[in-house]
C-alpha cells in the first residue's frame, strides 16, 4: 500500500447524479476522490451504475448534477477527445480493419506524434505486453486475452493520466484472467498510472486493488483497501457481497461500549462488536466469516451455540463444513485440518468465535437474506 | 557440437515441411469439396446463361448473308487478289447466283448485307438481279453495260470482304471505326461517330447515378442501422417499398408526377414558386431521379445490413483515444462500412449501366443509353449484327467496370 494521502486527488466526483429517464437516479450524490498513481476498484453488482461512472469519467455521458473534477479543474462540457484518458472496454473495442500496430498507433497519430516517434513507442507498448511479433496480425487473428492485452496496449500508449477499465477481463477463462490481473497489477507499478477499474467478481477487486469502492444502487457503501473492506465491512451488503459470510439476525438485548448481545430468534444470545452503535431493542445482524467459526465438541464458552454438521467438502487446502445451527440459516465453517482428522456428518458440535470477529451490522434486507 | 547442432536443425525444419503439405493436402480437398458442391449451380448456369450470351456474341461477328445468296460468287472471289477488276469467272457467278437469287427471293438480304458496308450496294444488286437471267456471255462486259459501278473495284472488295464467313464490321461500327477500302481501321467521319456517345452516356449516368445514390443513400442506412427509435424500420420500409412494385410503373408514376400539368408542377405553381410550368420530363434530370428511386434500395440493403454488424463502442473507443468525432467517423467507422459501400455501389453502377426503360420513358433522345441501341437494332431495325455488337459492349462494359471495382476496392481486402 502506497501512502497516498498527502497528494491532491488526480479525479474528484462531488455529489454526481444521473439519471437516464428522468425517474429513476442511476447514480446519487455520490462523491468520490481519487488519489495520483492509485489503483481503484469499483466494485458492485450488476446494474449498479459502475459503467455509469466510468462513462460519466470518460466523457461520454453528461452528469444531471454535480461535477467532475480533474486535476482540480472542472471536465463536466470537455468532450472525449479531450480528456486525455484511456479507456479499455469489455468488449475490447479493437479497430477490425487496421492491424495490431495501427491499433496501437491509433491514439498517437491523433495526436499528431512525428511517424518515427510513433513507430518507437507503439513498439514500445507492444514490447510491455509481451505482442511484439503479433504486431502485423489483425485483430480476428488473436485469441481472447491476446486482444485484451492489445487494448491495454493502445490504451497505456499515450501515456493518459487516468486508465479506464470497464470489466476489461470479464470475457476470459479463470486461468487467463488471474494471469492477465498480475499483468495489468506489474503495468500498474511500472507506469505508475492512476486506474481506475470497474469489476463485479470481487475476487479480482481484492488481488488488484489499492482501494476498493463497494458499490449498490447507484451509491458507494464503502470505500478501502481491499483488507478494510474484507475484514471490517461496514454493512451488511458489503460483508455479504465480498467473500462468505455467515448472517446471524436477532434482536440486541444489552450493549457496552464497544460490544453488544444479540439474542437470536430461537432465544440463543451471541456476542459480537458493535459497528453500527446499535441500541437495546434494535434488530441486527452479525455477520462472521467461516473461516473463524470455530468447532469443538464441547461446550468451551458460554456462547457458543448447539450445531450439527450436515456436510463436509473437501476443497484441497481446506475443508467445508456445512452446519445446522437453530435460529440461523446456511451456516458455514472453514477449517483447515487435514481429511483424515475431519468431523463426520451428522456430528453434534459446538460453534463459537472469538468477540472482535462478530460483526454487529444492519438487519438483512430481504433479499439478502435470501441470499 | 557440430554434430548436435545440425541435428538439432534438422529436427527443427522436418516438421514445419511436412505441416506445409499437409495444410495444403487439406485446402485442395476442401476445394475440390466446394467444387463438388456448386458443379450443378455451374452446369446450370453454363447451359442457361453463358450459351445463350456465347450465342448472342456471336452474331456481332458473323457475316452469313452474302455467302448463303450468293455461294458461287462467294467461292470465285475467294482468292482474288483485289488488284484488278476480277476475271469473267467472278462476273459470271455473280450474274448466275444473281439471277437464281432473284428467283428465290433471297438477294433481298444479301443486298441488305452489303448496303451495311457501302451505302448503294443494295439498289446495285436489286437493279442488277433484276435482269441477270437475261445477261450473256461475256459476262464483265453485260454487268457493266448493266450498271457502271460493276466496273469499279471498290465494290468488289467489298462485296470480298462481305462474303467472309466472319467480318470486324459491326464491332468497329459500334466503336466508331470502320474497314476503309484497303481494309485499315479508320475512324468515322465525326458527323457519324455516334455509337460511342452512348458508351460515354452510359457510363457518366451510371457513374452519376451511383454517386447520386451515396449520398443520400449513406446517411439513410447510417441512421436505419443504429437509431434506437421505431423510426429507423420506417425509413429503411420507405427505401424498400418501390421494390415491390415494378419498375415499368414506377417509372410512369414519375411521368404523372414530373409532366408539365404534373403534380409538382402545379404545386410549385401553387405555392408560387414559378409562374410558368417547367420542363421537367424528357431530360436528364427526369432519368437520374427516376433511376435513383429505382436504384436506392440496392445501395441501402447491403450497406444497413453491412452497418448494423459495426459496433457504435468503435466510435467511442477512438473518441477516447484522441479522435475527434468526424475523425473518428472517417478513419474506424467509414472504413468499415467499405465492404457494404462497394458491393452496394457496384450493384448500382452495374445495374444502371444496362439500364434501358427508365431513360426510354422519362428520358429525351439525349438521355439513351447503350440498351437502347441493343433494342433499336435488334427490334426496330432488324440488324442483329448490331445489336450483338451493342450488347457486347455493354458487357464488355460491364465486366471491365467490375474489374476496376475490384481492383480498387479488392486491393485493400474487402470483397
Ligand atoms: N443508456 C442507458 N439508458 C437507460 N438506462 C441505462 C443506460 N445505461 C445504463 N442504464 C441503466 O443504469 C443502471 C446502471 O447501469 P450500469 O451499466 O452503470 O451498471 P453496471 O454497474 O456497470 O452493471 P454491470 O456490472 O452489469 O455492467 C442500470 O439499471 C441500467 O439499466
Ligand atoms: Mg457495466
Amino acid at each position: 500500500m502506497r501512502d497516498l494521502a498527502d497528494t491532491a486527488p488526480i479525479v474528484q466526483f462531488r455529489g454526481i447524479d444521473k439519471t437516464y429517464d428522468g425517474d429513476v437516479n442511476i447514480l446519487e450524490k455520490l462523491d468520490l476522490d481519487i488519489q495520483q498513481g492509485e489503483f481503484v476498484t469499483l466494485l458492485g453488482p450488476s446494474g449498479s451504475g459502475k459503467s455509469t461512472l466510468l462513462m460519466i469519467l470518460a466523457g461520454f455521458e453528461e452528469v444531471t448534477g454535480g461535477e467532475v473534477l480533474l486535476n482540480g479543474e472542472r471536465l463536466n462540457n470537455v468532450p472525449p477527445h479531450k480528456r486525455n484518458m484511456g479507456v479499455v472496454f469489455q468488449s475490447y473495442a479493437l479497430f477490425p480493419h487496421m492491424s495490431v500496430r495501427q491499433n496501437v498507433a491509433y491514439p498517437l497519430k491523433q495526436r499528431g506524434v512525428p511517424k518515427a516517434e510513433i513507430d518507437a513507442r507503439a513498439e514500445k507498448a507492444l514490447d510491455m505486453i509481451h505482442m511484439k511479433e503479433f504486431g502485423e496480425r489483425m485483430p480476428t487473428q488473436l485469441s481472447g486475452g491476446q486482444q485484451q492485452r492489445v487494448a491495454l496496449a493502445r490504451a497505456i500508449v499515450y501515456q493518459p493520466e487516468v486508465i479506464l477499465m470497464d470489466e476489461p477481463l470479464g470475457a476470459l477463462d479463470k486461468k487467463l484472467r488471474e494471469k492477465m490481473q498480475i499483468e495489468i497489477k506489474h503495468l500498474h507499478e511500472q507506469l505508475g498510472t492512476t486506474i481506475v477499474f470497474v469489476t463485479h467478481d470481487q475476487s479480482e477487486a481484492l488481488t488488484m486493488s489499492d482501494r476498493i469502492a463497494v458499490f449498490n444502487d447507484g451509491k458507494i457503501l464503502q470505500i478501502g483497501p481491499p483488507s478494510e473492506i474484507y475484514e471490517a465491512p461496514n454493512c451488511s451488503f458489503v460483508a455479504n457481497f465480498i467473500g462468505e459470510t455467515n448472517n446471524f439476525s436477532g434482536q440486541v438485548t444489552a450493549q457496552s461500549g464497544d460490544a453488544c448481545t444479540l439474542r437470536m430468534a430461537n432465544g440463543a444470545e451471541i456476542s459480537g462488536q458493535n459497528i453500527l452503535g446499535a441500541r437495546v431493542g434494535d434488530a441486527a445482524c452479525m455477520a462472521v466469516r467461516p473461516e473463524h467459526v470455530k468447532l469443538d465438541l464441547e461446550q468451551v464458552c458460554s456462547h457458543a451455540l448447539k450445531a450439527k454438521v450436515t456436510g463436509v467438502i473437501y476443497h484441497g487446502d481446506h475443508i467445508r463444513y456445512e452446519l445446522d445451527v437453530p435460529g440461523a440459516r446456511d451456516v458455514t465453517a472453514r477449517s483447515n485440518a487435514h481429511m483424515q482428522d475431519a468431523l463426520p456428518e451428522g456430528q453434534e458440535v459446538y460453534i463459537h468465535w472469538d468477540m472482535d470477529k462478530g460483526r454487529v451490522l444492519d438487519p438483512l434486507s430481504g433479499a439478502e437474506g435470501a441470499a | 557440437m557440430s554434430i548436435t547442432a545440425e541435428f538439432e536443425s534438422d529436427s527443427g525444419r522436418a516438421p514445419e515441411v511436412s505441416l506445409k503439405s499437409k495444410l495444403r493436402r487439406a485446402e485442395r480437398q476442401r476445394q475440390l469439396k466446394g467444387l463438388g458442391l456448386v458443379a450443378p449451380l455451374l452446369t446450370f448456369l453454363l447451359v442457361i446463361f453463358v450459351l445463350p450470351i456465347v450465342a448472342i456474341l456471336f452474331f456481332a461477328v458473323s457475316s452469313p448473308e452474302v455467302g448463303e445468296a450468293l455461294p458461287r460468287t462467294a467461292e470465285a472471289i475467294k482468292s482474288w487478289d483485289g488488284k484488278d477488276l476480277p476475271d469473267e469467272a467472278t462476273y459470271r457467278a455473280l450474274a448466275e447466283d444473281l439471277a437464281e437469287g432473284y428467283e428465290a427471293k433471297t438477294v433481298a438480304g444479301a443486298g441488305t448485307r452489303l448496303n451495311y458496308q457501302a451505302s448503294g450496294f443494295r439498289s446495285l444488286i436489286m437493279r442488277t438481279a433484276r435482269k441477270a437471267d437475261e445477261m450473256q456471255a461475256p459476262f464483265k462486259a453485260a454487268m457493266i453495260d448493266r450498271d457502271e459501278r460493276w466496273g469499279e473495284i471498290q465494290y468488289w472488295r467489298e462485296l470480298q470482304r462481305a462474303a467472309r464467313p466472319l467480318t470486324p464490321l459491326y464491332v468497329l461500327q459500334v466503336l466508331d471505326l470502320k474497314q476503309d477500302e484497303t481494309g485499315a481501321i479508320v475512324s468515322v467521319p465525326e458527323n457519324r461517330a455516334i455509337y460511342l456517345d452512348y458508351l460515354t452516356r452510359s457510363l457518366w449516368i451510371s457513374a452519376s447515378v451511383t454517386v447520386l445514390c451515396l449520398l443520400i443513400g449513406y446517411p439513410i442506412a447510417y441512421f436505419a442501422a443504429h437509431t434506437t427509435s421505431n423510426w429507423g424500420y420506417l425509413v429503411l420500409g420507405a427505401v424498400l417499398l418501390p421494390f415491390w412494385i415494378s419498375v415499368l410503373v414506377r417509372t410512369a408514376a414519375w411521368m404523372v408526377v414530373l409532366q408539365r400539368e404534373g403534380m409538382l408542377n402545379d404545386l410549385l405553381i401553387g405555392i408560387g414558386l414559378i409562374g410558368e410550368p417547367l420542363q421537367l420530363l424528357f431530360n436528364r434530370f427526369a432519368v437520374y431521379i427516376a433511376m435513383i428511386h429505382v436504384l436506392l434500395p440496392f445501395l441501402v440493403m447491403p450497406l444497413y445490413n453491412n452497418m448494423r454488424t459495426i459496433p457504435q463502442l468503435h466510435l467511442k473507443a477512438a473518441g477516447s483515444l484522441g479522435a475527434t468525432p468526424f475523425w473518428a467517423f472517417w478513419t474506424v467507422y467509414f472504413p468499415q462500412s467499405l465492404p457494404g459501400l462497394s458491393a452496394g455501389a457496384l450493384l448500382v453502377f452495374i445495374l444502371a449501366l444496362g439500364y434501358y426503360i427508365t431513360p426510354a420513358l422519362v428520358g429525351g433522345p439525349g438521355d439513351q443509353m447503350l440498351s437502347f441501341l441493343v433494342t433499336q437494332f435488334a427490334l426496330e431495325i432488324g440488324n442483329w449484327g448490331m445489336a450483338a455488337a451493342a450488347a457486347g459492349l455493354l458487357l464488355v462494359a460491364t465486366l471491365v467496370s467490375y474489374a476496376v471495382f475490384r481492383l480498387c476496392l479488392g486491393a485493400r481486402g474487402f470483397m
